[in-house]
């Protein structure tokens, strides 16, 4: 009897762990359904930024992404229309552009806009893509104020400084800004190698940061050449703004050729001279002593037909 | 050399001296033949059409070919250790096998630099390496040091063949006209004079000595072909050694083959005695075991790191596509062999046959192995390449090629088999003198 409820516990206890079990199992069944409810949303990303260098400059650049549950995919090949802010107006459109492979596109503000852009110190760029599949024609806008940013160096004493200075159009005159990030530095290849301690500096009440160049030994091209830069990058009032400045404070760059020196990679021709040497001696000691071999070889056949 | 004491002179003579072909032997030429002929056709539509008959591509531009090479270099190495190494160490026992090593050396260096030209696209380039060499390279110092291997192995065959064709002129049948001119046109001259005996020894102890640091260069530099490029599976600093011990196991695999063959074929019981294969079944067991230890060396230190690109390559080997053949390679060719021939049982003939076979076909896709699933994982992989660079299978160009390359080099010892003593008559003789000598 005993025997038997024991028995009983077992499978009862057994049935409590299988129904435990299909519990947690068809929770996470419906966990995993609402996760894949949610992988499926679909939703578009366009952003449109603007860019002025050398306060000459003016560019757009559109770009187009998919955001597809969790994966984030350029959108290829779509069509916008850039405006100038109206784009309920076709004298306002300033170019109509395609996005490429990383679904980006760009497109420069054509002279043509000199006036308009004149009359007003805030402007704003409409972006209308045409029809992405499901979805529809998006918008993108970016709303700047006009502003310029100059660069200039003083070179006194021992000390060489770069000063830059930063102002928005009011009213047709220029007023400084202050407590704006530019990043300060020296154009390297593919980077900015940073002039302060700090990556950026930040305008006084007079628009103005200034940081010292210390970097005496730094390599600029052939004659010494180096370029200074200033940058803003996606201000919410500015967008990004860039000026460059060429100096002669860098070391002269000598470019020595070794390609054709004697080295291991050199040509045939200009073999090290410590491997010719090992090689030659190699070589002439084994073919040498074969040489020998052969003469006595002729010996002993000569010394037969003798 | 106590079975041949009972010998007689000229019963050891006839015994030794070169048979024609029985209707076995007509077969095996002909097969042989048409496997080479099959070859040179495949070689033909490969002149014709250029490299693009092979599977070969940007990825895998070393196939079967450099496969084949590396063996062949391999197997050669054992004239060295048979003719050399044994000579110089005044082991007896090696005489009645010295011929065989070297005439496989010979076939085997022979079709190694012919495989070699194989894998040129514009084989009539070849002469740009005498013209414009570039001694940096390690492709240079190959060619240089297989040269030189084949003249001195060459020389190693020939200069202890003279007795014996002194005893073939001899004991010339006068319906083999060809054939004895052709014995007059190679020895002739030789008279076995003291002097002559004198040089002759001389010069061969000389090319005793020399053979054994060019051998050791010859597969040293092969391996440096590989070793010098940065890839994975090549990326070693061990690459010379675990060359040269894997290349002495299968040298030694490929004398034990050849002299169960002969001495079934020619019946040279008494001379190629059952001690014979003892000795060689103990050299084998000796050699798995350093080649095994290298292997361990070379597949255990980076698996252990598992570096990121040597990943893909390792896995392939371990549990991959290439896994069936590596643990083949490494089992057949090496742990079975060991086991086989580690008991004095196992060490009888026909196992050590069995195992001398095991060895050298383990050996030939061991080389494959080295070569081809490394250049499959570069370490920099090209962008964007097409699905078949990633996959390598040779084309029926490049078996036929390979095939007929084994072919010829087993023709080459048949034949020379057919037209020279196997096993050095004047030295059986010789030998068995200083014995009958010793015993008084």
């Amino acid at each position: 009897m005993k025997l038997y409820l024991d028995k009983m516990n077992t499978l009862k206890n057994l049935c409590k762990t299988a129904i435990c079990l299909l519990l947690i199992l068809s929770f996470q069944t419906q966990i995993r359904s609402q996760d894949n409810a949610e992988e499926i949303v679909i939703k578009p990303f366009i952003t449109l930024k603007y860019y002025n260098i050398q306060n000459q400059t003016q560019y757009l650049i559109l770009q187009c992404q998919l955001k597809t549950g969790k994966k984030l995919e350029p959108i290829k090949n779509l069509g916008a229309s850039i405006y100038l802010d109206d784009e309920t107006d076709i004298k306002n459109l300033i170019g109509k552009i395609v996005t490429d492979a990383r679904g980006k596109a760009k497109t420069i503000v054509p002279i043509s806009f000199r006036e308009k852009w004149k009359q007003s110190s805030h402007h704003k760029f409409i972006a209308v893509t045409d029809s992405i599949k499901g979805i529809g024609s998006k918008q993108a806008e970016s709303e700047i104020s006009i502003a310029r940013l100059s660069l200039d160096t003083l070179n006194e004493a021992d000390t060489r400084t770069v000063k830059i200075k930063l102002e928005e159009s009011k009213d047709g005159k220029w007023i400084p800004v202050k407590d704006v990030e530019v990043k300060l530095g020296v154009k390297r290849l593919g980077s900015v190698l940073a002039l302060g301690e700090g990556e950026s500096v930040t305008t006084d009440s007079s628009g103005s940061a200034s940081a010292e160049f210390t970097r005496a030994t730094l390599p600029g091209d052939k004659n010494g050449l180096l370029t200074l830069i200033a940058k803003i990058d996606d201000n919410d009032s500015y967008g990004n703004l860039q000026m460059e400045k060429t100096v002669l404070w860098g070391k002269a760059l000598k470019y020595e050729n070794n390609f054709n020196n004697r080295s291991l990679w050199a040509t045939g021709t200009k073999v090290p001279i410590w491997l010719l040497l090992v090689a030659g001696l190699i070589i002439f000691s084994v073919w040498g002593t074969l040489i020998y071999l052969i003469a006595r070889f002729l010996k002993t056949r000569k010394l037969g037909l003798r | 050399m106590k079975n041949s004491l009972s010998i007689n002179s000229d019963k050891v003579v006839q015994d030794l001296l070169p048979k024609k072909f029985g209707k076995l032997g007509k077969i095996w030429v002909a097969s042989l033949s048409v496997i080479c002929l099959i070859g040179i056709y495949a070689y033909y539509t490969q002149l014709r059409d250029g490299l693009i008959v092979t599977a070969m591509g940007d990825y895998v531009s070393w196939g079967i070919y450099i496969s084949n090479f590396v063996f062949f270099v391999a197997i050669s190495l054992v004239g060295s250790l048979i003719t050399a190494i044994f000579r110089l160490a005044n082991i007896e026992w090696s005489t009645p096998i010295t011929r065989i090593a070297e005439i496989i050396a010979v076939s085997a260096i022979f079709f190694a630099s012919l495989i070699i030209i194989v894998d040129m696209g514009r084989p009539e380039r070849l002469v740009n390496l005498a013209f414009h060499p570039r001694l940096q390279s390690p492709i240079v110092w190959d060619v240089v040091v297989i040269s030189t291997y084949f003249v001195i192995s060459l020389l190693l065959l020939y200069l202890p063949l003279l007795p014996d064709i002194k005893i073939m002129i001899k004991n010339a049948n006068p319906e083999d006209r060809k054939l004895n001119k052709f014995y007059k046109f190679l020895g002739s001259f030789w008279k076995g004079t003291t002097e002559q005996s004198k040089i002759n020894n001389h010069s061969i102890t000389i090319l005793s000595i020399m053979i054994i640091p060019v051998a050791f260069c010859i597969h040293t530099v092969t391996s440096w072909l590989f070793a010098t490029t940065y890839r994975p599976g090549w990326d070693s600093t061990n690459f010379g050694a675990y060359f040269v011990s894997g290349a002495f196991l299968v040298g030694a695999g490929g004398v034990i083959i050849a002299m169960y063959v002969f001495r079934k074929v020619y019946h040279l019981e008494k001379y190629i005695t059952e001690k014979h294969f003892d000795k060689m079944g103990k050299a084998v067991v000796m050699l798995a075991f350093l080649y095994l230890y290298f292997n361990v060396n070379e597949y255990l230190v980076p698996a252990f790191k598992m570096k990121k690109p040597e990943a893909a390559h390792l896995t392939q080997l371990f549990a991959g596509d290439y896994a069936i053949m590596f643990w083949f390679a490494i089992i057949v060719g090496m742990l079975l062999p060991i086991a086989i021939l580690i008991t004095k049982a196992g060490r009888r003939p026909n196992m050590v046959f069995a195992a001398g076979i095991m060895v050298v076909i383990g050996a030939w896709f061991k080389r494959y192995l080295i070569v081809t699933p490394t250049l499959l994982h570069p370490f920099l992989p090209m962008s964007d390449v097409p699905e078949k660079f990633k996959h390598y299978f040779p084309s029926w160009q490049e078996w036929a090629i390979a095939m007929g390359s084994l072919a010829g080099a087993m023709l080459i010892i048949t034949l020379f088999a057919r037209i020279f003593p196997i096993i050095p008559i004047h030295e059986t003789l010789s030998g068995q003198d200083e014995h009958a000598e010793k015993l008084m």
